[in-house]
This record gives structure tokens, C-alpha cells and sequence, in this order.
């Protein structure tokens, strides 16, 4: 029962840690001072952290720069904000002064000044910058006043070169469908960061990030194709090895499949009377489920990890001593509804688990109660038809091999 | 996303920790699904349903009265030590128990209990069986009465003379109801026995008798099919030979005419003129000299004699003692009792 509403839940959890937002804010940052190469990459961490969520450009302005300058350098960058900071010794101690301001405001809307010990960069590294936590989060977190927008400074034509058809999206002017020529244009207004995903049904596109700041420029989007087939290997309730072969028409998100879940060989931590005589940990059984089925991913193929469902109808067949092969009588058909979950860790491969219900079909319902060992079994209440469903629910961990 | 992964991580761990604790399997137990494919083509000619001891290790067999009309069963518990016996009567076609012995003890332990051949007949005065432990004291008949239906104790037959083993086969009134493989003065001697005598009366013929000079096989006991119209015992000696099979021996009266090595044993000698024997969970039909004709499913099935039906035919019958609720067979405390038949000539359509 655990395991139905751990399903249950992990669907919600795909799409809170789905939900999480880009950042709102580009901040050009200009330290000065002591031991940048120290002070700057917590500092770094500190402002993309998922409490700021910030989108830093390092200055690479001189020490001499005037704030014209900086304003010039953070609008070539499309920075709408800036965080100036100071850092000097004062009898061996940081003094650091800082501010936060926009390019287009006179003043800055945040200020300050501390006075903090000269840090032991092995062990405060990452609480060193913690001081600017509450000040910021007043400046740009939720109800804070809005920020003015970075200013651009041209309009130029950006090319994007992808597959006829492919959908491309994170533009300002919203998705682009790419024509036949296989190359987009699109008016953008500089500089600007992008983050572009295409969409091309049989394709899998790969996210781009690209900042644009200059004419002529364009970007050509990965595609490789989706697989037609795969190969399945999984451990039926981590104890039996079972096989299939995946079709997917199209390469679409449909996927017809073939499974044997065969119970020959596999592994039995019980009480040994009650499988095999051997010492190791292993069971055997004259039986075999050969399976039919569907699958549809919901997720898009771009997504490293994919949600799907499924749904196999198996015979169960069985041959005891091999002296006979024959439909098992007592639970001939089962339906197995899954829920599953595909984590590609690189191009055709990928671990997946799936989870759900083994209905079975018992003509015989006291011939299935009395084959019935150690599981839990419960009956459905549906009038006149013999089903039962088994706990714990089925779950499967494997590897699928696409091509 | 990272979240996700952690997230998915436990979840995994969780389950496979959930699995393995229970140790799962599917839902499938050989024997029962081999008794389905087999009982699916034979005619259902009763089932109820017997309360049981709840006794740890008990193997339990139903056997048939050959007089269908009434038909009486005896539903057989037996476990390392004991052993007991309920009566159950079909009368107007609601089943009753009318007896029963409670549990017999026995200072010997019932080392294979499974091993059991039997043998039931019914008179008009009432009720007799037979079951024969091949390992409990070198093969002794164990007999137990019911005349009229009223339990009485269980009476055991003489240990002497030596008893190899035992076979039925289904005869007339007055006609022997079972055969007993005896060894006596240096000779095999078969010996068939009415059911009136309830198997512990005198002989009332005499069949294959030969002198142990003549039988070069050892006299230990085992399994015995007997075939009353050629005169020919077919005895299995319990003990295996030395790679790992059972020896068979098709005896007459100047000697052994058939052996054969093979992982069967006998089990009856058929109307059909053939052999049945059983090799795990499976029945092999064969003809006289052992080659085997057919081979079909038994699994829980059991085969519980030959009987004549209403107009002559004779019939093999069959039966299953399976448990009502899950687990092993032992742990249930009502099982279902089933009778099926099928005419013993078409017994090759079960392959």
C-alpha cells in the first residue's frame, strides 16, 4: 500500500522540481579590493544560489574605470542591475562597502558598510557573503519595488538554423516554427541571453544558450533522431531477469512492446523450503508471462527524465520438467497497468523504473487461493468476473537500449 | 533536479527494500496448475469441503468408494507421526461426514507420507480402506473399517506374513478387492483379499507364487500393480538403483519376464491391460514389458482406482485435496475435496 502512494506522489514531485523559474535579473558585478581570486567565486555562488537566483557578468573593467564606464559595460551585457563592491584592509580586517543599482537610476537602491574579520577560506567560504543575504532579498524578491529594464541598444537579424518544422521556443516574440529552408530569422533586440529548445516530433533538439550582442550572428540547433527501437533487460520485483523489445511507429511518443517475465531463474531471500534446495539465494519456477503491450511518453523526448505510462496484457505459460508447454490454467491472463520513469544518462541509453497493479485472472478461484504462497491477494469486487490483484505492486528496475 | 534524483533515489531504495523483504514470487504452485490442465478434461463427479486438523506437514488424499450410489469418501491426513482418516457420505445430495478417527499416533516416523498407495472398497455392510506406508516397518498395511458408517477404531493387519506391497484392481462382489505382494517361506506369494474381510481375513485366492531362487530381485518392499487375468505382479522396489532410478520387475510364475530402469514407479494395473505409473508429477500409461504409450499431467491429481460405473464401463477415478486458503497445504484448516472420473479407455485423450 506504501508503494501506491509513493506513486502517486512522484508525479507531483516531476513537476514541482520541473517548475523552477530562470532568472529575473542580470547583475554585472564590480569588485574591488582585496584577493579577488578569493573573494569573488563564493561570492559568485552566493548571488546564483536559488534563493537570488541571479544571472552574474564579471566586470572586466580596470581599477581606473570610471562609473560611466561601468554603465556602458552593464548595458553591453544587458545588465539591468549592478553590485559594486569594495574591499579594504583596515587593521587586518575587510572593510567592504557595497551597493546595489541600476544602470538608469542616479542613486543606488541599496547600500553598506561592514567590518569583518579577515576570513579562514577553508571553513567560511560559503557564509562569507551571507551578510548581503537580507538586504538583496529586500531589493528583488517577492513585493519588492520593480527594477527599471536593460537598456538595449540595437535591433539586429538572428539566425537559427534547425530542421524544417522544428518549433523553436525562448524567444521575447514567443515560438518560431522553422520553414523549409531550415533556417529561422528573427529580429532581437541587443544584447540579449537566449535560451532556445526546439520541439520536432522523431527529433530530439538540444537546448541552446546563446548571448547575442552583435549583428550577423546565429546559432545552429543540435537534432539528433529518436530511436525506432529498443531493448529492454529489468529485474521483475528485484528477484527475476525479464527481456523486451520496445517499437516505437514514427518515432513517436507511442511505443508498442514484447516482454517475457520469466520466472526460471531469480532470487529468493526467504525461507528456502519454500523455493529451491539450494544454499544460494536463488528460486526457479517452470513459468513464464509472455507480454503485449503499450506505452505513452508524456514527456517530451528533450527531458532527461520521462514520465510514461503503460499498459501489457500477458498469457501466462508454464512447463514443468519441459515435459509439457501449456497456458497456466489457474491464472491464464494478466493486465498489468504501470507507471514508469526513463532517466537517460546518455544518447540510446537510459535506466528506467516502472510501478503498478499485476491484475490477474483467475477462472478458478479456488484454485487460485489454493496455489496462492506468500503473497498478499486481494479479490476486485466485480461480480462475476474472477480478478485479484497482488501486493506489493509489481516494480521493475532496468536498462533500455534504443537504436 | 537534483532534488528529483535524490527524491527518485529513495523511492527506489525504498521499494526494493520492500520487495526483498518479501521474499516474492508469483502466485503459482506446479502441482495445482498440472491438476487443472488434467481435471478440466475428466467429468467433476462431486466436491465438498472438510475441516482438517491444522497440523503442520500433513499430506492429505481422498479415496472414493468403488459403489457410486451412495458414494462414500475417506479423506486421509498423514503427517510424519500420525496418521488419520474422515468419512464423508453423499446422502440426498448433500455430503456429511460419518465418521472419522481422530489422530492416530505411531511410535515410528512416517518418514515419506506422499508415498501412499491405497485401496477402498465398499459392501452393503458398510465401508473399508486400506493405505499402505512403504516405509513405516518395511511396509506394513495399515487397514481401517467403518462398517455401517460407525467410526471404529483403526485396525492394523498383521505384520506377517512380510507384505511387499499392495494393488487393486477393480473386480466383482466376492471377488478380491486387493491384492497383497507377500514374501513367505522363501517365495513371492500374492495373495487378493475381499473387501468383506477388511483386509485382515484369510486369502480368498492365491495368484503368482514363486520361489525366491527363482526371483533374482531383492524382497524389499515398494510399489505393486497386479494384473489378476495373465497372472503378472509388477513390482517397483523402493529403493533406487545407483543412478538414481527405480527398478521394475514384471513377475510370473517361473520368474521375472520384463525390467526396466526408469524414474516411474507402478501405480495400478488398468482394465485397459496396461500399466499406470507415476514419475513425479506426472502419469505414464505403458503396456506390459514398460514401454510407455502416453504420458499426461497429474500434479495434486491422484489417481483412486478403477471402478465399474451403472452400465459396466469401467471408470479410473480421480481426486485433488486442495486447501481453501492460501499457503502451503498444511496450514489451512478446510481443504476441498474433488472426485473426477473418466472411462479408463479414454484415459489417452488426458495426454
Amino acid at each position: 500500500m506504501r508503494n501506491f502512494f509513493i506513486l502517486l506522489a512522484l508525479p507531483l514531485l516531476v513537476v514541482s522540481v520541473s517548475a523552477q523559474t530562470l532568472p529575473q535579473h542580470r547583475v554585472l558585478v564590480r569588485y574591488q579590493g582585496l584577493q579577488p581570486e578569493k573573494y569573488l567565486p563564493p561570492l559568485d555562488a552566493f548571488l546564483t544560489s536559488d534563493k537570488l537566483a541571479l544571472w552574474v557578468v564579471p566586470s572586466k573593467l580596470a581599477v581606473q574605470a570610471t562609473e560611466d564606464d561601468v554603465i556602458k559595460e552593464a548595458r553591453s551585457f544587458a545588465c539591468d542591475l549592478v553590485l559594486s563592491i569594495e574591499n579594504a584592509d583596515s587593521s587586518g580586517k575587510d572593510e567592504v562597502s557595497w551597493r546595489l543599482w541600476s544602470p538608469e537610476e542616479a542613486k543606488p537602491r541599496v547600500s553598506g558598510k561592514v567590518m569583518k574579520e579577515r576570513p579562514d577560506w577553508a571553513t567560511v567560504a560559503d557564509v562569507y557573503w551571507l551578510f548581503l543575504s537580507k538586504p538583496l532579498e529586500s531589493q528583488l524578491g517577492p513585493g519588492s519595488p520593480p527594477w527599471p529594464k536593460a537598456t538595449v541598444s540595437d535591433t539586429v537579424e538572428f539566425k537559427i538554423t534547425a530542421r524544417p518544422g522544428t518549433l523553436v521556443k525562448g524567444l521575447a516574440s514567443g515560438p518560431v516554427l522553422v520553414p523549409e529552408t531550415g533556417v529561422a530569422v528573427v529580429s532581437l533586440a541587443i544584447p540579449v541571453s537566449l535560451v532556445l529548445e526546439g520541439r520536432l516530433a522523431g527529433w530530439r533538439t538540444r537546448a541552446e544558450r546563446v548571448f547575442v550582442n552583435s549583428p550577423a550572428q546565429a546559432v545552429a540547433l543540435h537534432q539528433t533522431p529518436l530511436a525506432d527501437w529498443a531493448l529492454t533487460a529489468s529485474l521483475n520485483n528485484f528477484a527475476f531477469p525479464s527481456f523486451g523489445v520496445e517499437w516505437y511507429p514514427n518515432r513517436g511518443n507511442l511505443a508498442l512492446r514484447a516482454q517475457i517475465d520469466q520466472f526460471l531463474g531469480g532470487l529468493y531471500f526467504g525461507n528456502q523450503s519454500n523455493a529451491t534446495a539450494s544454499s544460494w539465494p536463488v528460486q526457479s519456477l517452470p513459468l513464464a508471462t509472455v507480454q503485449l503491450g503499450a506505452a505513452w511518453f508524456w514527456s517530451p523526448a528533450e527531458e532527461q527524465l520521462r514520465f510514461y505510462t503503460a499498459a501489457d496484457l500477458g498469457v501466462r505459460w508454464m512447463f514443468p520438467q519441459f515435459r509439457i508447454f501449456t497456458v497456466e490454467p489457474i491464472v491464464p491472463l494478466t493486465l498489468e497497468p504501470l507507471a514508469g520513469w526513463d532517466y537517460r544518462w546518455t544518447e540510446g541509453q537510459s535506466l528506467y523504473f516502472e510501478l503498478g497493479p499485476t491484475i490477474q485472472w483467475a477462472p478458478n478461484a479456488d484454485n487460485f487461493r489454493a496455489s496462492q504462497k506468500s503473497s498478499m491477494v486481494f479479490e476486485v469486487p466485480l461480480p462475476g468476473v474472477p480478478l485479484f490483484v497482488e501486493f506489493p505492486l509489481k516494480a521493475k528496475v532496468g536498462y533500455r537500449w534504443s537504436f | 533536479m537534483v532534488l528529483l534524483r535524490v527524491l527518485l533515489s529513495h523511492l527506489l531504495a525504498v521499494t526494493a527494500l520492500l520487495q526483498a523483504v518479501s521474499c516474492w514470487s508469483p502466485v503459482f504452485d506446479q502441482n495445482v496448475s498440472l491438476a487443472a490442465v488434467t481435471s478440466s478434461k475428466l467429468s467433476r463427479e462431486a466436491q465438498f469441503r472438510v475441516s482438517v486438523n491444522d497440523d503442520s506437514n500433513t499430506t492429505y488424499f481422498a479415496l472414493p468408494s468403488r459403489e457410486r450410489s451412495p458414494v462414500s469418501v475417506v479423506v486421509f491426513g498423514v503427517s510424519t507421526t500420525k496418521l488419520g482418516y474422515w468419512v464423508w457420505s453423499n446422502s440426498g445430495g448433500s455430503w456429511g461426514q460419518v465418521g472419522n478417527s481422530g489422530n492416530m499416533s505411531f511410535d515410528s516416523a512416517l518418514s515419506d507420507p506422499e508415498l501412499v498407495s491405497f485401496q477402498a472398497g465398499t459392501t452393503d455392510q458398510g465401508f473399508s480402506a486400506a493405505v499402505y506406508l512403504p516405509t513405516l516397518g518395511g511396509g506394513v498395511v495399515k487397514v481401517v473399517t467403518a462398517p455401517n458408517y460407525s467410526p471404529t477404531p483403526m485396525a492394523f493387519a498383521a505384520a506377517a506374513p512380510s507384505v511387499l506391497g499392495l494393488a487393486s484392481y477393480p473386480t466383482g462382489v466376492g471377488q478380491a478387492a486387493a491384492y497383497l505382494l507377500t514374501y513367505q517361506s522363501s517365495a513371492l506369494v500374492v495373495q487378493g483379499v475381499a473387501a468383506s474381510s477388511a483386509f485382515a481375513g484369510p486369502a480368498v485366492n492365491s495368484g503368482t507364487q514363486i520361489s525366491l531362487a527363482s526371483y533374482s530381485g531383492s524382497a524389499a518392499y515398494g510399489w505393486f500393480a497386479y494384473d489378476p487375468g495373465n497372472d503378472v505382479a509388477y513390482f517397483t522396489h523402493y529403493a533406487l538403483d545407483s543412478s538414481g532410478k527405480y527398478t521394475t520387475d514384471g513377475i510370473v510364475g517361473t520368474g521375472i519376464a520384463a525390467s526396466w530402469n526408469r524414474k516411474d514407479h507402478v501405480v495400478a494395473f488398468l482394465s485397459t491391460n496396461q500399466l499406470l505409473t507415476k514419475e513425479g508429477s506426472y502419469y505414464d500409461v505403458c503396456d506390459a514389458q514398460g514401454n510407455i504409450a502416453f504420458t499426461f499431467p497429474a500434479g495434486s491429481l491422484r489417481f483412486a482406482g478403477e471402478y465399474w460405473d451403472s452400465d459396466g464401463t469401467p471408470r479410473s477415478a480421480f481426486t485433488t485435496v486442495l486447501p481453501v486458503e492460501g499457503g502451503s497445504s498444511s496450514s489451512s484448516s478446510s481443504m476441498n475435496v474433488t472426485i473426477y472420473s473418466i472411462p479408463t479407455k479414454s484415459l489417452n485423450t488426458l495426454k
